[in-house]
């Protein structure tokens, strides 16, 4: 691979390394897993890296490809995808901890479908488009997902809505 | 948009803190070239061995194939081999059977026969077609041409003929010649076995040379042949025009000087050299007046004494002595040769392979069986 193909895939992994790697461990709720399957999405794009760079949403892909790593290796070690272990300690821009700490925990109850356009389309602020890229599923899949999750988080943050 | 509880959610995701010691690319880097290099050397591998195993695979149908035609040719020659054995009488008799019953007219008609159209109405191949037009001239490759012509003409089996004769027709005769004509009248596969009969009858000057007639080739069983033939019963025509160029050494008596004038088709001797002995020349043996002890039985003892008759060199019937034939090897016209008509023969050298013609005189154990000289 080439100087200049290695300076853009330094680039593209600057700019989506820590989005993918937040993406991740909130979606699987694991930074230590999201942390190895970033790594591996991103060792994976290098490998196709001429064919991943002109791609609409690298992004997109490398996400897919760290979430179905994951799950892939939570099946090899029968493991559930939601653990109870607790994110590595962050810290949190906002200033209501507890608060974020809900959330969080709230998050985790959903499963990883919803979770996952929660994370793409509300935090990550993805467009439906690229939501259902990569996730893999339609674009209208994506929106009654995002409804039925958001929903659902909800009712489980109650209180806190109200 | 607005939605406070969105954007608490969103908030509370975002600043979810990733570990603060956040991989360079390099690992990744690192990690997929490794990973694509250990994928394009297994590709290479995969294919190298692919085309080895290709490879070998080519070559071994390749050698195969070469075996299978050494295989064929070895199974065409055995089925061969009695070809010439039964062959001398058939084509006598089976063209005679056949243009009598069923193509009287059509093999009378039709003189001239085509070695094209005759080939192909067998379905031969060119390969046959040489062979058939080889055996004109030469009466060892003449089984060949008569084996592709009965196997082309067995499977149609119209004609009770071809049937009846399983053993194909071979020498004198070339095979092809015949074959249109009485064909297309009737069974395309009659042809083969008539064809050659009805060429020799109307060709009765194609007889072979005199060097084939010479039986030098040890591997062309010419008695054997004649005696099938008298047992095939296939009612042998003594008329036919090839009749004469059948004939031979073996059916002259022993012992009577016999001559061929030097046009005629030469009688074959027997030639069994190269077959088991009858009888083998007791080691040590001195002559006595020409006669050597033999063994006939091989039992180790001699039992008989054998003469050993060697070809030799004679320009005129006079110089024939007895058991012995004035011919002309060479076709110049002109005796020169004067050959052993009998057909006994004896091993000189102690490997049971008949190696020279003799005569056995006498057996010694009845006149003498202290195995004591004459």
């Amino acid at each position: 691979m080439s100087t200049s193909r290695e300076s853009a895939f330094a680039g593209f992994y600057q700019q989506n390394i820590q989005t993918l790697s937040r993406t991740l461990t909130a979606s699987l709720g694991d930074s230590q897993l999201a942390q190895d399957a970033a790594q591996e999405a991103m060792a994976r794009a290098c490998e196709r890296w001429d064919r991943i760079e002109h791609y609409d949403n690298p992004a997109g892909w490398c996400y897919r490809v760290a979430m179905n790593w994951a799950t892939s290796r939570f099946r090899k070690r029968k493991r559930e995808v939601i653990t109870d272990d607790v994110p590595v300690a962050g810290t949190f821009e906002s200033p209501d901890i507890e608060l974020q700490d809900r959330i969080l925990i709230a998050l985790r109850s959903l499963s990883i479908e919803h979770r996952s356009v929660i994370v793409l389309r509300l935090i990550e602020d993805w467009s439906i488009e690229q939501t259902a890229e990569a996730l893999g599923v339609a674009p209208g899949t994506v929106q009654s997902r995002y409804a039925r999750a958001l929903k659902r988080l909800r009712a489980e943050l109650g209180d806190m809505h109200d | 948009m607005t939605d406070p509880f969105e954007e608490a959610v969103r908030s509370a995701g975002r600043g979810l803190a990733t570990s603060e010691s956040t991989p360079t690319y390099h690992g990744a880097w690192k990690r997929g070239r490794r990973r694509k290099l250990a994928k394009r050397s297994a590709i290479a591998v995969a294919g190298a061995l692919a085309l080895v195993v290709a490879f070998g695979a080519d070559l071994g149908r390749f050698q195969g194939g070469g075996t299978t035609i050494e295989v064929d040719d070895i199974a065409s020659e055995s089925e061969l081999a009695p070809a010439p054995t039964a062959a001398v009488a058939e084509p006598t008799t089976a063209p005679l059977v056949t243009a009598d019953t069923d193509q009287t007219g059509a093999a009378q008609a039709v003189p001239d026969l085509d070695i094209d159209s005759a080939t192909d109405a067998a379905g031969a191949d060119p390969v046959l077609d040489e062979a058939n037009e080889d055996a004109a001239g030469s009466a060892s490759e003449a089984p060949v041409s008569v084996e592709g012509s009965t196997e082309d003409a067995s499977p149609a089996g119209s004609a009770p003929t071809v049937a009846a004769t399983p053993t194909p027709v071979p020498p004198p005769t070339p095979v092809p010649t015949a074959a249109p004509t009485p064909v297309p009248t009737v069974a395309p596969t009659v042809e083969p076995t008539a064809t050659p009969e009805v060429g020799a009858a109307q060709n009765p000057d194609r007889t072979p040379p005199p060097e084939t007639a010479t039986l030098v080739d040890p591997d062309v069983p010419t008695d054997g042949g004649q005696t099938d033939a008298g047992q095939t019963g296939e009612a042998p025509t003594g008329d036919a025009p090839n009749d004469g160029a059948q004939t031979g050494p073996a059916d002259a008596d022993p012992g009577v000087v016999d001559t061929l004038p030097p046009g005629a088709p030469q009688a074959s001797t027997p030639n069994r050299l190269g077959r088991p002995a009858d009888a083998r020349i007791a080691p040590g043996s001195v002559p006595e007046q020409g006669l050597l002890k033999c063994d006939l039985d091989g039992d180790g003892s001699a039992d008989a004494f054998c003469e050993l008759l060697t070809t030799y060199g004679c320009t005129s019937p006079d110089q024939a002595r007895p058991d012995f034939q004035a011919v002309d090897l060479n076709g110049d016209g002109a005796l020169e040769t004067c050959v052993p008509l009998v057909e006994t023969t004896c091993d000189t050298t102690g490997d049971g392979i008949a190696n020279v013609t003799c005569r056995i005189e006498f057996s010694l154990t009845e006149e003498n069986p202290s195995g004591e000289g004459p």
